[in-house]
């Protein structure tokens, strides 16, 4: 008796070609689909827009949670126990607070000699006040020293 | 860099998890060597199982692209057969939901493939009778005695693995298998004597 397998019954027993087809193709598809859609820089740019997107989160919750003051002084108050009474000024005597760039403390100097020039021993006072409520050493030129001391506003000594 | 690239490239002699894990990790050739090791054994398995050909064919299609879609959910947990064959189980419990309850596989309506219908029993030499004979019987199985059968003797796989393919307990296994054996004797005994 003929043993070999029937051509016929093996023919019917397996798949047709089009399903063997449409398998291989699929998971062909879905490997190239999956490296399509995350390709290599997309998890690095991910993580930079999630930490980016959480740490504008945390600042809005952080706002929302103590939002931001502030405080306008009356003249002649201070912020801080301890300190003298700041002196009444103007945005233009303090760079700081106005916004100005560069060194505040030459920004003083500059106010300073503006008062120098303009003979203004009270206007030279309240820099000096200004400057003295915000911890600011100021250390004057032999010509405003001279004329600080001249108008009562600073020892001798240097 | 992926797993993938890491290893050496899969070939026929590699283990189907191996293969698996491969293709999980973005290997299409791995894939490839996988079907081509397990078509014939699972479409001839879900033809058991349902009878009908283009049935059988659109089941084996539907198991494939669920595992293509379940790729990176795989884990070795128990050999790759097991794994598969699960799929191929659900859908078939899938297919006999959504169909009558009522409606069973006539083993008098030529419907186990078109070699069947196509071969009248006077015409047909004996040894196609007796595969006949065969399939008829088995299809007349009730279904859980049918998958088991199937499993155990078309797949050679173990009791326990055909206990978590088709989720119960080994003895119940053990029963199914005794009962589709003893009711296939019952049908061959004539054909082919004593059925293993």
């Amino acid at each position: 008796m003929d043993q070999s397998p029937d051509p016929a019954s093996n023919r019917e027993a397996l798949p047709g070609e089009t399903v063997d087809r449409a398998i291989l193709d699929y998971a062909e598809r879905a490997l190239h689909d999956e490296h399509r859609t995350s390709p290599f820089w997309i998890w690095p740019v991910s993580a930079a827009a999630a930490l980016a997107i959480c740490v504008g989160l945390f600042s809005q919750i952080a706002n929302f949670v103590a939002p931001p003051t502030v405080v306008i002084m009356a003249p002649g108050s201070s912020a801080e126990p301890g300190l003298p009474p700041a002196p009444a000024v103007g945005a233009d005597l303090d760079p700081v607070s106005s916004g100005a760039l560069g060194d505040p403390t030459e920004q003083l100097i500059e106010q300073l000699r503006a008062a120098r020039s303009a003979d203004d021993p009270q206007r030279f006072a309240t820099v000096l006040a200004h400057a003295e409520a915000r911890g600011i050493e100021l250390s004057l030129d032999r010509d405003l020293r001279d004329w600080a001391v001249r108008h009562g506003l600073a020892s001798a000594q240097p | 860099m992926t797993a993938f690239m890491d290893r050496p490239p899969e070939d026929a002699s590699s283990t189907d998890e191996a293969l698996m894990l491969a293709f999980r990790d973005g290997d299409h050739r791995a894939f490839q060597l996988l079907y081509e090791r397990h078509r014939g054994p699972l479409f001839r398995f879900l033809l058991g199982s349902v009878g009908e050909h283009a049935t059988a064919e659109e089941l084996f299609q539907d198991t494939w692209m669920r595992l293509v879609d379940a790729r990176q959910r795989y884990r070795v947990k128990a050999r790759f057969t097991t794994y598969l064959y699960r799929i191929a189980q659900n859908r078939l419990i899938d297919h006999y939901r959504a169909k009558r309850p009522t409606e069973r596989i006539d083993p008098e309506d030529g419907r186990y493939g078109a070699t069947t219908e196509s071969s009248g029993p006077a015409a047909a030499p004996e040894r196609e009778q007796s595969l006949i004979a065969m399939h008829r019987a088995i299809a007349a199985l009730p279904l859980e005695q049918r998958t088991a059968f199937l499993l155990r003797n078309a797949q050679d796989l173990s009791l326990e693995e055909i206990a978590t393919i088709t989720g119960v307990g080994r003895e119940t296994v053990k029963s199914r298998l005794r009962y589709a054996l003893n009711k296939l004797r019952a049908a061959l005994g004539g054909i082919y004597g004593p059925v293993a």
